[in-house]
C-alpha cells in the first residue's frame, strides 16, 4: 500500500512515514482440561490482524518445547462473537510424559503484497494416564431432593456438568480427588473422593448465595471475613 | 421532597459576583489569593454559625446550633444533601446503654465504649485520642436519644457487633431507607433514613442550606492567628464567590480527605491519582477542611489512624468494570450518569486474575472482599493492597521506577458464562475506558491505553506471558507465584476482557486535630477560637460508620453555643 502523492506537498526532512504494520495477535483455547498422554488432542488457534485483514488460508502451527511441529492447520473465517478472529482447529498428539507440558502456537503469514508480522503464544497442556475409574454422580438439593441441572462438578482438574436429572459421569485415573460443585444459589462443602475403582456419588447441595444476594451483601459492606 | 432551591430566607444581597468579595492583600485578584490571607471588606452573608457540609456531621451540627438559638447557614458543594452518609448504609455504632440496647438486654456503658475504642491491642483503636474518645463515649446515649427524637429511622432489630472495629459489645444499629423514591434515597440506600429526617428537621427549624457552594477559604482575624471569622465559598452554579461571616463558629464537616490527592498523600505517598473513593461520585472526601484549615495554622491529628492498614481505609472494589465500584450504582438513581455504570460483582475470584499496570499478577486474587484466607490474619489484606499499589516496576528515562496504576481483572468468555455477567452498559463502563474486550490478549493489552489512568502501555507480551503462566498453574493445580488455592479455570477462550479493579479508598481515619469539643487545634496545640471540625475531616478517632460524625457535630454545636441565651 502506498500513500497518495500530492504534487503540492511540502518536501519533508527525514524518512517518509512508514506504512502501518499489520500486527497480528493470537489466542489458543478449548484445550481439554486434561489430555491423555500420547493420544490425539486438539486446540483452537485464532489469529487477528490489527488492520482487520482476513487471514483465511494462512498457516498456524503447534510445536513442543524443542520446536518440533506437533500439528498445523489453515485458518478459517471468524465465527460468532470472536471479533474478527480467524481460527483453525489444530489436531496434535499429546506429549507422552505425564504432567504439564509447555507448547506454543505460531502464525507465519504467506502473504503476497501485504506483510503480516508473525506472532506466537505459549500454552500448556496437562497430560494424565488413561482413565481407569468412572465416577457416576448425581447432585440434588438436599431439602427437597430435587435434581440439580447444569451443576459444575469438579474432581481435581477434571470437571463435568450435570444433565436434567442432575447426573453426570467423569472418567478419571485412579487416585484421590477433591470433589467440588458450583451452581449459583447452591452450595456443598468440598469433600475428598478416593477413586480406587468405579464409584457412585450422591452430592447433596444446600442453599447458597444467589447473584442478587451477593450484590446486596457487597453493597451493604457487611460480613467482612476478618476481624 | 424538600425544595432544593430553598435558601431558608437568607438574603442574597451582595451575591453579585467575584467583585462582591474584596480580598485585601498582595496576591488578591490575578492569582488565587493565598488561603487565609487578606481581610474581607464586606460579608455577603452574616450569620452566627456556618456549617460546611450537609452530611452525617454537618446536619446534626446545624440543627443543634439552630435549636440553641443560632442563625445557621449550611453550605454543601453537592446538588443535594447527605454526603457519604446518604449513599451508604449509615452504620451507627452508638451504645453506652441506650434504649435499643436496653430493649435487647445488652449491657453497655460510656466506660465500656471508652475502653474499647482506646484498646492498645487492636490496630483500629490503638491510635485514637483518649480525650476525644472519652467525650464521644460520654455523649453516646444523649445523641442516640436526640436522633430518635428527630425521627431518624433506626431499625428496631438488635444491634450487632463488628470485631474488626475492636469492639466486643453490640452497638451497631442499622437504618431503614427513607422511602422507595430514588430522588429521595439517591441510590436506594439506607443512609437516607438518617439524612432525610435530619434535613427536614433542620429546614423546619430555620436552618438555611445553600447547595452547590464550596468552601474555598477560611478567614481568620490574622492569617494564622486570632478568631475564625467566616469563610469564602464559591457558588458552583454561577462561579461567583460569597463571603459568609460566622459570628460564633465555623463547624467544618467536609467528609474526610480521601478524594484529595494532596492531603491523602500526606498520609501515604502511594495513594496516587488512580484510586477512586467510596461514595464517589455522589460525594467527595474533599479534604477542604484539612487543606484550608492547615493554611490558617490548624494541625493534623492522630495521623496514625489514617494508615492503620486495617479495615476500611482501603478496600478491594466490590464491583469491577466501572470507576466507582464501592457499591452498586443503580441505573434508576438520579446520579447514575455520574457513575457511568453499576459494575459487576465477582462471585468467585477463581474466574479471573488481577494484574497491575504492566500486566503482572501481584497477589492471590482470592484475598480480600468476601473471599479470603483468614488463617493469615488481617495483615494479609493490607499486604494485598501494598502489592496492588507498588508491585509494578518500570524503566522510565533509563531509571527504574515503582509505580501504582490501575489494577485490571482479566478473564475470558467462559468466565462471563460462569459468572452470568452481562458485559455491556449499564453494567460495565466501556465508554469511559473502564472495561475492554478483544479477541486476543495482545489486542486487549493495547486497548487498555484508552483508560485515563493507564499512563504507560501494557506490553502485549507481558499480559500473554502472565496468562500463559497462570494457565499452566491451572494445569498443575498449584499457583507457584502467589499461592492462590488450587487455580481452577484457564483464561483462554476469546473474547478476553479487562475490567477496572483498582482498590478503593474509603474512610479517612485522620484529619484536623480537635479537642474533646471537636474544636480545632493549631500547630502549637492551642484551640482556634471559633473553629470546629467534625466527622471524617476530624482526626482522633478511628471508627467506621456515622456515629463519630453524629456525636462530633452535635458536641461541636453545643460547645459553640455555650454562653448563648439558649445554649
Amino acid at each position: 500500500m502506498t500513500a497518495p502523492v500530492d504534487d503540492e506537498a511540502v518536501e519533508l526532512d527525514g524518512p517518509m512515514p512508514s506504512e502501518p504494520s499489520h500486527v497480528t495477535s493470537m489466542a489458543v483455547w478449548d484445550m481439554p482440561s486434561v489430555a491423555i498422554a500420547g493420544r490425539t488432542a486438539h486446540v483452537k488457534v485464532g489469529v487477528t490482524c490489527s488492520l482487520g485483514c482476513s487471514l483465511v488460508g494462512h498457516l498456524v502451527t503447534v510445536r513442543d518445547e524443542s520446536g518440533t511441529t506437533l500439528g498445523e492447520a489453515l485458518l478459517d473465517d471468524p465465527v460468532g462473537a470472536s471479533e474478527g478472529l480467524n481460527w483453525a482447529q489444530v489436531i496434535f498428539e499429546a506429549p507422552i510424559f505425564m504432567g504439564v507440558s509447555h507448547l506454543s502456537a505460531s502464525f507465519t503469514a504467506n502473504d503476497g503484497e501485504v506483510t503480516h508480522l508473525t506472532c506466537s503464544t505459549a500454552f500448556s497442556v496437562m497430560t494424565d494416564p488413561v482413565p481407569d475409574a468412572s465416577i457416576c454422580l448425581q447432585v440434588i438439593f438436599a431439602p427437597t431432593g430435587q435434581a440439580l441441572e447444569d451443576v459444575e462438578v469438579r474432581l481435581g482438574r477434571y470437571f463435568t456438568y450435570t444433565d436434567g436429572y442432575g447426573r453426570a459421569r467423569v472418567d478419571i485415573p485412579k487416585g484421590d480427588y477433591l470433589c467440588e460443585i458450583r451452581k449459583e444459589g447452591f452450595a456443598a462443602a468440598p469433600f475428598n473422593v478416593a477413586a480406587s475403582g468405579d464409584l457412585s456419588l450422591l452430592i447433596k447441595a444446600d442453599k447458597g448465595e444467589t447473584r442478587e444476594e451477593l450484590e446486596a451483601r457487597l453493597s451493604a459492606m457487611e460480613n467482612y471475613p476478618w476481624g | 421532597m424538600t425544595d432544593k432551591k430553598n435558601t431558608g430566607g437568607i438574603s442574597r444581597r451582595g451575591l453579585i459576583g467575584s467583585g462582591s468579595v474584596a480580598v485585601l492583600g498582595a496576591a488578591a485578584s490575578k492569582t488565587q489569593a493565598a488561603p487565609g490571607s487578606g481581610k474581607i471588606r464586606r460579608w455577603d452573608i452574616d450569620t452566627d454559625v456556618v456549617v460546611v457540609g450537609a452530611g452525617a456531621a454537618g446536619l446534626p451540627a446545624a440543627l443543634r446550633a439552630r435549636e440553641l438559638g443560632a442563625k445557621v447557614v449550611v453550605i454543601e458543594e453537592n446538588t443535594d444533601v447527605g454526603g457519604h452518609a446518604i449513599v451508604g448504609n449509615a452504620i451507627t455504632n452508638l451504645g453506652g446503654g441506650n434504649a435499643l440496647q436496653q430493649k435487647y438486654g445488652i449491657k453497655d456503658s460510656a466506660d465500656d465504649i471508652y475502653l474499647e475504642y482506646t484498646r492498645p491491642d487492636h490496630p483500629m483503636t490503638r491510635y485514637n485520642d483518649r480525650e476525644l474518645v472519652r467525650s464521644f463515649a460520654d455523649h453516646n446515649v444523649e445523641v442516640y436519644d436526640y436522633l430518635v427524637a428527630k425521627g431518624v429511622m433506626f431499625t428496631s432489630t438488635p444491634p450487632s457487633n463488628h470485631p474488626a472495629e475492636g469492639s466486643t459489645i453490640a452497638r451497631r444499629i442499622g437504618m431503614n431507607r427513607s422511602s422507595d423514591d430514588f430522588k429521595d434515597t439517591i441510590n436506594n440506600t439506607a443512609g437516607s433514613g438518617l439524612i432525610r429526617p435530619l434535613e427536614r428537621a433542620a429546614r423546619a427549624a430555620g436552618v438555611s442550606i445553600l447547595l452547590q457552594h464550596r468552601m474555598v477559604r477560611i478567614v481568620r482575624e490574622d492569617p494564622v492567628a486570632g478568631r475564625v471569622m467566616g469563610i469564602v465559598a464559591t457558588d458552583l452554579a454561577s462561579n461567583k464567590t460569597v463571603a459568609i461571616r460566622a459570628r460564633r463558629a465555623l463547624i467544618s464537616c467536609t467528609g474526610g480527605s480521601s478524594s484529595n490527592l494532596v492531603v491523602r498523600t500526606i498520609y501515604d505517598p502511594k495513594l496516587t491519582e488512580e484510586y477512586q473513593v467510596g461514595c464517589e461520585p455522589y460525594s467527595r472526601q474533599s479534604g477542604d477542611s484539612e487543606q484550608l484549615g492547615m493554611a490558617i495554622g490548624a494541625s493534623l491529628g492522630s495521623t496514625g489512624g489514617a494508615r492503620n492498614e486495617m479495615y476500611l481505609s482501603i478496600q478491594k472494589t466490590a464491583f469491577i468494570g466501572c470507576r466507582f465500584g464501592y457499591a452498586r450504582w443503580d441505573p434508576r438513581g438520579p446520579y447514575f450518569s455520574r457513575a457511568g455504570a453499576s459494575g459487576i460483582a465477582v462471585a468467585d475470584y477463581q474466574d479471573l486474575i488481577l494484574v497491575n499496570t504492566i500486566g503482572d499478577r501481584f497477589y492471590d486474587e482470592t484475598v480480600g472482599l468476601g473471599r479470603t484466607n483468614t488463617d493469615r490474619g488481617w495483615s494479609v489484606f493490607y499486604d494485598y493492597f501494598a502489592q496492588a499499589m507498588s508491585s509494578a516496576v518500570m524503566e522510565i528515562d533509563g531509571k527504574k521506577q515503582r509505580v501504582g496504576g490501575p489494577v485490571w481483572a482479566i478473564f475470558d468468555s467462559d468466565a462471563v458464562q460462569r459468572e452470568r455477567w452481562d458485559p455491556r452498559h449499564p453494567f460495565v463502563d466501556i465508554a469511559n475506558g473502564y472495561f475492554f474486550s478483544a479477541p486476543t490478549l495482545g489486542e486487549l493489552a493495547s486497548k487498555l491505553r484508552n483508560n485515563p489512568y493507564q499512563k504507560y502501555p501494557m506490553a502485549a507480551a507481558s499480559l500473554e506471558r502472565t496468562v500463559s503462566r497462570y494457565n499452566s498453574f491451572v494445569d498443575g493445580g498449584k499457583d507457584l507465584d502467589f499461592g492462590k488455592p488450587s487455580p481452577k479455570y484457564k483464561i483462554q477462550k476469546p473474547p478476553f476482557y479487562a475490567a477496572w479493579a483498582t482498590p478503593i479508598l474509603h474512610d479517612t481515619y485522620a484529619g484536623l486535630r480537635v479537642n474533646k469539643n471537636w474544636q480545632v487545634m493549631d500547630v502549637f496545640g492551642q484551640p482556634i477560637p471559633g473553629f470546629y471540625c467534625a466527622g471524617e475531616a476530624s482526626g482522633g478517632m478511628t471508627q467506621h460508620g456515622v456515629a463519630r460524625c453524629l456525636v462530633g457535630g452535635y458536641v461541636a454545636a453545643t460547645d459553640a453555643m455555650k454562653g448563648s441565651v439558649r445554649g
